[in-house]
């Protein structure tokens, strides 16, 4: 799903920008700068939604006219949350989404108060950052399995969309999951193995097996 | 120079009487190191000698590698040793007597605590099944509350049947691993999302 990747990257530089895509046979574009999506809140939120099913986006960074755009604009929390509120996917949108959840990798989870911006899914957003605080990793392949049932997972692919465009998900590096696991290990209360590299567990665990079966 | 040795720890525990250190002699190929006493208290009328320190036992894997085998003393008061038992351990076997009303009793006391405290694989062999008045694997389960916990009918006294529970141990321990070694991304995955 490239616009979202397109999304998340224009709007994390923060630089002004002009959103191609096509709707259709139509091209349309929408503007954006550091304020927010140059439109009425309407026009943003419809602008978002087509750009979500387009097939073809290009966001444009050079030589960007801001005068021919609207001057109102959209913060981009609120034009998210615009778009995504009631938002709701075909099955073939559906399966590409889940394809982009399974891509994620171990992530952070950014707080943001969403609910300023009349996010309706803040709820589920809180539970998501929940569960990262709780375990220091967040994995979206886990939250969105959990679902209840689809109309759950409409709402977290919904989470997963909003927190990825806006950067409030971020792959979380190894080192500090590494540091946050030793946290929980001097502060937890239980006990456990002293940590071997993952491989390596496999690797043993292969060896006494096959020992243990020739006894 | 002599290359230093890796040494990685299975537990087996349980309540009196349940096999624990017979298996651990089953387990091993070095002689055992066993701390048995004449037992004093109610454990004399189940049997003349109850371990009191570790049963320990040796399995060379290789010239690198050693599976060091602990035996614990089969009453719940003893959970602290989990502390350090734990630390460098691949997995847990209870074991528990399939006959024995306070056998059950000492392992539902001895699991909570297991399962409140320590996170390791486990699974739990169920002995002396061919005895009479032996709970069934199904009213074991339900009596001991053992949720998930895969439960399995073991004659500790038999080599084979010691080699299976430990490989069903060993073996889910191994699906865990490579599991979360699935989980593990290489940057090239998905650099091009962020």
């Amino acid at each position: 799903m490239n616009s979202l990747v397109f999304l998340r990257r224009m709007i994390i530089s923060q630089q002004p920008a002009r959103v191609d895509y096509t709707v259709g046979n139509q091209t349309k574009s929408v503007y954006y700068d550091r304020s927010g999506f140059a439109g009425t809140p309407i026009e943003v939120a419809q602008a978002l939604r087509d750009i979500f099913k387009s097939q073809s986006v290009i966001v444009v960074n050079n030589d960007i006219d801001l005068s021919q755009a609207n001057k109102l604009r959209i913060f981009a929390p609120q034009a998210i949350s615009s778009a995504l509120a009631g938002y709701k996917f075909d099955a073939e949108t559906r399966a590409v989404l889940l394809s982009f959840t399974m891509r994620l990798p171990p992530l952070m989870v950014r707080l943001f108060p969403m609910n300023r911006y009349a996010f309706q899914d803040n709820a589920s957003y809180m539970k998501m950052h929940m569960q990262f605080q709780h375990n220091g990793v967040f994995r979206m392949q886990h939250y969105i399995s959990q679902a209840d049932n689809s109309l759950d997972e409409i709402v977290r692919l919904r989470v997963m969309m909003a927190t990825y465009i806006l950067g409030l998900i971020a792959p979380l590096s190894k080192q500090s999951e590494k540091s946050h696991n030793a946290t929980q290990r001097i502060y937890g209360n239980k006990a456990q193995a002293t940590p071997t590299t993952r491989g390596k567990k496999v690797g043993l665990l292969s060896k006494i097996i096959m020992r243990i079966r020739g006894l | 120079m002599e290359e230093s040795k890796q040494i990685v720890k299975l537990v087996i525990t349980g309540p009196v009487n349940a096999g624990k250190t017979t298996m651990v002699q089953n387990l091993s190929d070095s002689q055992v190191a066993a701390t048995d006493v004449a037992a004093t208290d109610h454990v004399s009328q189940l049997k003349s000698m109850t371990t009191v320190g570790l049963d320990f036992g040796i399995l060379k894997i290789d010239e690198t590698l050693e599976l060091h085998l602990f035996g614990t003393p089969g009453q719940s008061r003893f959970n602290f040793m989990w502390n350090i038992l734990s630390k460098g351990a691949i997995g847990a076997i209870f074991l528990v007597d399939s006959t024995s009303d306070d056998s059950l009793v000492e392992m539902t006391k001895m699991f909570e605590y297991f399962q409140k405290n320590v996170d390791l694989p486990v699974v739990v062999g169920a002995t002396k099944q061919d005895m009479p008045g032996a709970k069934s694997i199904e009213e074991l389960k339900t009596l001991l509350n053992l949720g998930d916990t895969m439960i399995i009918p073991v004659d500790a006294r038999k080599k084979e049947e010691s080699k299976i529970l430990a490989l069903t141990l060993l073996g889910n321990a191994l699906v865990d691993a490579q599991e979360e070694d699935d989980e593990e991304y290489e940057d090239s995955d998905y650099e091009d999302l962020f």
